[in-house]
């Protein structure tokens, strides 16, 4: 995938940090990085801003590290090195080592800070122990768990006080911290070691495990045999871990490859693809978590650090944090919606038990937490047909079996609870049925604590119920309801092309300078984000370096293009942004290397080229259309001017230049004309010596017309022609008057200027007596003219032509 | 990721069938079952209406806006068995031609690639499909296929004009030779293709039987230059296939089922790159579907559309029919 599917948005380096572990702060103002010589703090709300280090003396690594995740303890972090671990303090932008926790006999594999207790941390070695600490004594562990083999993780429960696991190779141990003898459950979870332990965030009993086998799994340790569900990878998984927001999972793979990319985003409901890849990385991507979430803002930010030496932010906006979610949020809007839209009158006698109240277990709702709201919905709405009577009956038929759906509902009170609870989301609510309900009165709703929900999407949900409530009051009272239309929403979905309009316009096509050209373009690749095309930009600037230009001596050496790197380097990458969709690319490698191999050094042989400053447009293609004294002018859009009406009336300005334009489309009339052995060979070598296999133009002029028409709808109308100046193909044959040209030597009909019978070049300049190939102007009266330059010298003095053969060209038709 | 830019309340007075944004994604035109037809300009998020176009007798199914290079012009189809096509002069929207040869609704328009001149495509219920092709002067040439669907047509979708695999160098100096082809759905549940022949006559070149149900809506992708052709198809059955061709010489067509979904899938349409399909279907919702660089299209966007009534349009921002 392309590094435009990424939404990174900071990238800070970190040259030689030599850095093994990160952590981010509880606040999200800090990270730090562990490297051997120095620890650095980054500023994370200013990463670029410098950083400060706390120097330390070890010849050990760093094994782990991590922030009290206690807000009143942030600035304290846990470091571990070898066999200690070093307690650090974080205060007014310098640290220093608090205290130091030493009882491990060998390597310290992981610790964690609890997330309950802000003085508690664990501890796990490869010596066979886990120790608890508590900070306030720090001489010996308070707990000690005897595990009889080396621990490589260990993670306190985020639900549970008193609970946490350990891995053991493919083992996991679930213990209780009140009973440090034994474990209290074992799951032989993989085949080989495991790497990653992440317990869920919201469910007590479940918990992700990855593993040297090419594997995740997710667990509910009461059922340790059995595992809940496997998300099988190609290579090792390094760490596997939930997202604080919906139903998230992020996993680092070990790649292979050290350029694979390894942090992806998933759905655990939906294993079967990514969500989302975080493109960057050019290396192992060594930690990653989650920042705290910003005030106000929905986006979650991932800070990760890879082996690369580059930590980067991640955004990732509400957009995404759907795709991992389980339609939730729609899921309550609609749940509201068939509230209000359930139809019964009065009251009833019908007595019933309404307690449903059901309480579900942390345990079992992960499970059973597909899509709840949505069965509650349509249970409802097919039972809409059934129309309930009373508030009583329609009660009744809600469907109370959703398990983290909690309905109270009090008949004689007329009203009722709603509480939903999904992930990190509860949302609770309190719907009120008036009297007349729902004859005359829509019920009113109110959100009660504890609703975790932004008040933006209270906002919605009120919003929604009340448009709900204005429509059952407007029908109910006899009006005739107009079918209302849905508003049209139009979506940008311009992150999702190919192509950039911002690259239309940044890219240029300096075919003087292609050196210049093609690394201007890396540097606009590189501003929109699209490093792949920076490489591509890179590669074209060495492979159209003077230096491999190919000779004009076709014996002299084998030209460059024949060499591996040469054209087939190129095709291969045509044929990668072929598979990619990505035109721009391929229109404007096309026309970089088409322009390189028109000869350089000396701009054009045919020609100047068109200097853009001057209002006269002079041609600059080796055929040029013949342009006659005002009284037509040749198109320079072949595709926009072939039918009978004209196009729009701005554009009618560029196109009455007096002097028109002709176009290098006609570049190749008469190409084929060549009779001379040796022209036939230059030819040859002609074709040899271009990196874009010449087989192939009429493609490479589809990519370009297909670029120039994009480039036509974002108004780019210059780019466009810029691009157009490189497809080599003719053009739409001339619907206007065309001149009927015949050979000044042999009388035959002529397209072009040069004849094809007799090869010389059909007209000469009346002034220089030099066939014309550039631009020329010719009286329609008498037939002479010349070079448009030699004429307008002419004809700014004189008013007759300058044959002599007394015709008044000025009179008859004007210049 | 993909994000709203505009929310166009259009004030129609009953549900929206279609929805189109012009070529340079600056105005869009609606049209509804309250008859009528609206443009709005929609440039920098604003929603001004341009134009109120009545003269439709039923519901308007679709409608398309040709290629500027023809000045701004618009067609919309109708229960009414009409299709009317709008075009601005000096400001002012006014209809400029009206087609009734059809015997029945007429479901979809759709105008051929700017290369072959202002074509435009009717498919109706009466099983016909009318080819429009303007002459100069305000006249217009009707030619007919009659029994193209039997019970009736219901989508029409142009081939862009490069010509499919013409990696084949052409002879300098020669136009390369435009074969108009277009696409079909219908009743019959099939996905037919057409050509023209070297007379001028339409003639069936191909049936693309997958569905099982009325196709609904058929797309036919955009060119870049590749040698492949692809058409995407949607069917009352809640399939949509995405059919391929390599070899333009052998015509082979090769479907793969891209989703099946639970409803019926009224529209599809491609993004101008041909590398995102915008599905649209019986559950309100619209899905954006991508090609994968190793051939699997996976859904990477479910755009819910709100609420309320909604059509069964898909429109995207950027992202023009052709």
């Amino acid at each position: 995938m392309a590094a435009r599917w990424s939404s990174e948005n900071v990238v800070v380096e970190f040259r030689d940090s030599q850095a093994t572990a990160m952590s981010v702060d509880c606040l999200g103002q800090h990270a730090v990085l562990s490297g051997r010589r120095f620890l650095y703090i980054v500023n994370l709300d200013a990463p670029f801003e410098g950083h400060r280090k706390i120097s330390r003396q070890s010849k050990w690594d760093i094994g782990a590290v991590q922030w009290n995740p206690h807000d009143s303890f942030a600035h304290y972090f846990a470091a571990s090195s070898n066999q200690r671990v070093d307690l650090y303090k974080w205060k007014d932008g310098s640290g220093e080592v608090g205290t130091t926790l030493q009882g491990h006999t060998r390597v310290i594999s992981d610790l964690d800070w609890a997330v309950f207790e802000p003085d508690l941390l664990v501890t796990s070695s490869v010596d066979t122990y886990i120790y608890i600490w508590d900070i306030k004594d720090t001489r010996k562990p308070t707990v000690a768990l005897s595990a009889v083999a080396g621990a490589s993780q260990v993670k306190w429960n985020k639900k549970n006080a008193n609970c946490l696991a350990t891995s053991h190779d493919g083992d996991v141990r679930i213990w209780d911290k009140r009973k440090p003898s034994t474990a209290v459950e074992y799951l032989a979870a993989h085949l080989s070691k495991i790497h990653g332990l992440d317990w869920h965030p919201d469910s007590e009993h479940i918990l992700a495990t990855s593993s040297q086998d090419n594997s995740v799994k997710f667990w509910d340790y009461r059922q340790p045999r059995k595992y809940l569900n496997i998300l099988p990878c190609q290579v090792p998984v390094w760490k596997a871990r939930y997202t604080p927001f919906s139903n998230g999972l992020v996993t680092v793979m070990v790649p292979q490859l050290r350029r694979e990319n390894s942090l992806l985003l998933w759905n655990v409901f939906d294993l079967n693809t990514p969500v989302h890849t975080f493109v960057g990385h050019d290396d192992v991507v060594l930690e990653f978590q989650w920042r705290k979430q910003k005030e106000g803002s929905k986006d979650y930010q991932l800070v990760t650090w890879s082996r690369d030496q580059t930590l980067r932010m991640w955004r990732v906006d509400s957009q995404m944090q759907r795709l991992c979610a389980n339609d939730i949020l729609d899921g309550v809007d609609e749940f509201i919606e068939s509230i209000s839209l359930l139809p019964e009158p009065e009251k009833t006698l019908h007595t019933e038990d309404t307690d449903h109240q059901h309480t579900a277990s942390h345990g079992e709702e992960e499970a059973l937490k597909e899509d709840p709201p949505r069965n509650l919905l349509e249970e409802r709405k097919s039972d809409q047909l059934g129309l309930p009577q009373t508030l009583q009956q329609e009660f009744s038929l809600i469907n109370v079996q959703i398990r983290n759906v909690n309905v109270e509902m009090d008949a004689a009170d007329r009203s009722c609870t709603v509480s939903v609870h999904c992930s990190n989301h509860r949302v609770k609510m309190l719907v009120k049925f008036p009297a007349q309900y729902p004859n005359n009165a829509a019920p009113s709703f109110q959100f009660i604590n504890p609703t975790t929900i932004t008040s933006t999407m209270k906002a919605k949900l009120l919003k929604k119920s009340r448009r709900w409530k204005s429509k059952r009051e407007g029908s109910d009272s006899g009006n005739r309801q107009i079918k209302a239309a849905g508003k049209v929403i139009i979506q940008d979905i311009a992150c999702l092309l190919p192509v950039h309009k911002s690259l239309g316009e940044l890219y240029i096509l300096n075919v003087n300078d292609i050196q210049e050209t093609c690394q201007k373009n890396a540097a606009s690749a590189l501003l929109v984000g699209r490093k792949d095309l920076v490489q591509v930009w890179s590669l074209a600037t060495v492979a159209t370096d003077l230096c491999l230009g190919p000779k004009s001596d076709p014996d002299l050496e084998t030209p460059w293009a024949r060499h591996p790197f040469g054209r087939q380097l190129l095709e291969s990458l045509l044929a990668h942004y072929c598979r990619l969709r990505d035109v721009q690319t391929l229109a404007m490698l096309c026309s970089v290397f088409e322009a390189q191999s028109r000869p350089q050094g000396l701009p054009n042989p045919f020609g100047p080229f068109p200097n853009r400053s001057s209002n006269l447009v002079v041609s600059h293609s080796r055929y040029p259309s013949f342009t006659s004294s005002g009284s037509c002018s040749s198109m320079s859009d072949p595709g926009l001017n072939t039918g009978g009406w004209n196009i729009a009336g701005r554009e009618a300005e560029h196109l009455s230049s007096p002097w028109g334009e002709s176009s290098p489309e006609e570049l190749r009339f008469g190409s084929l004309t060549y009779s001379d052995p040796r022209e036939r060979e230059r030819d040859q070598h002609d074709k040899n010596k271009r990196l874009l296999d010449p087989a192939n133009t009429q493609q490479f002029d589809d990519f370009k017309k297909c670029y120039g028409e994009i480039l036509y709808r974002w108004g780019l109308r210059e780019k466009r022609a810029e691009v157009l100046k490189f497809v080599s193909c003719p053009p739409d044959p001339h619907k206007g008057i065309e001149f009927g040209v015949y050979c000044s030597h042999c009388r035959s009909e002529v397209r072009g200027t040069q004849c094809a019978i007799c090869k010389g070049f059909t007209f000469q300049c009346a002034i220089c007596h030099v066939a014309v190939r550039g631009s020329s102007n010719f009286c329609l009266t008498c037939g002479h003219g010349g070079h448009t330059s030699h004429m307008m010298e002419w004809f700014r003095t004189q008013e007759v032509c300058p044959t002599g053969c007394g015709c008044h060209c000025l009179l008859e038709s004007t210049f | 990721m993909v994000s709203v830019i505009n929310t166009v309340d259009t004030s129609h007075e009953d549900m929206i069938h279609d929805a189109q944004m012009d070529y340079y994604g600056t105005r869009l035109a609606t049209c509804s079952s309250d008859r009528s037809v609206k443009i709005f300009d929609v440039r920098n998020g604003g929603q001004i209406l341009i134009a109120d176009l009545r003269g439709h007798e039923g519901p308007v199914w679709q409608v398309a806006w040709a290629h500027p290079m023809y000045g701004n012009i618009l067609a919309s189809c109708s229960y009414d068995r009409k299709v009317i096509i709008w075009r601005e002069e000096n400001g002012t929207w006014e209809k400029s031609h009206e087609h009734a040869g059809h015997d029945s609704s007429v479901n979809s328009v759709c105008w051929a690639p700017h290369d072959y001149g202002l074509i435009l495509a009717c498919g109706s219920s009466d099983g016909a499909i009318s080819l429009l092709t303007y002459t100069g002067e305000g006249q217009w040439e009707v030619k007919k296929i009659n029994n193209a669907h039997t019970i009736g047509c219901n989508a029409v979708s142009w081939a862009p004009a490069v010509v499919p695999g013409s990696l084949i160098d052409h002879p300098s100096g020669q136009k390369p030779n435009y074969i108009k082809r277009f696409a079909s759905g219908g009743c019959d549940n099939l996905i037919k293709l057409w050509k023209e022949e070297e007379d001028g006559q339409w003639k069936e070149e191909q049936k693309l039987e997958a569905h099982s149900d009325w196709v609904r809506d058929v797309a036919w992708a955009p060119s870049i230059g590749l040698p492949t052709s692809t058409i995407a198809g949607c069917s009352q059955d809640g399939r949509v296939f995405i059919w391929t061709c390599d070899d333009a010489s052998s015509n082979t067509w090769s479907p793969k089922l891209l989703h099946k979904f639970n409803d019926v899938v009224w529209h599809v349409s491609w993004s101008i790159t041909a590398n995102i399909l915008a599905v649209s279907g019986g559950d309100n919702k619209v899905t954006l579907w991508k090609e994968s660089v190793d051939g699997q299209w996976v859904c990477i966007s479910d755009v819910n559309k709100g609420q309320g009534s909604v059509s069964a349009s898909v429109t995207e921002g950027q992202q023009n029919e052709q």
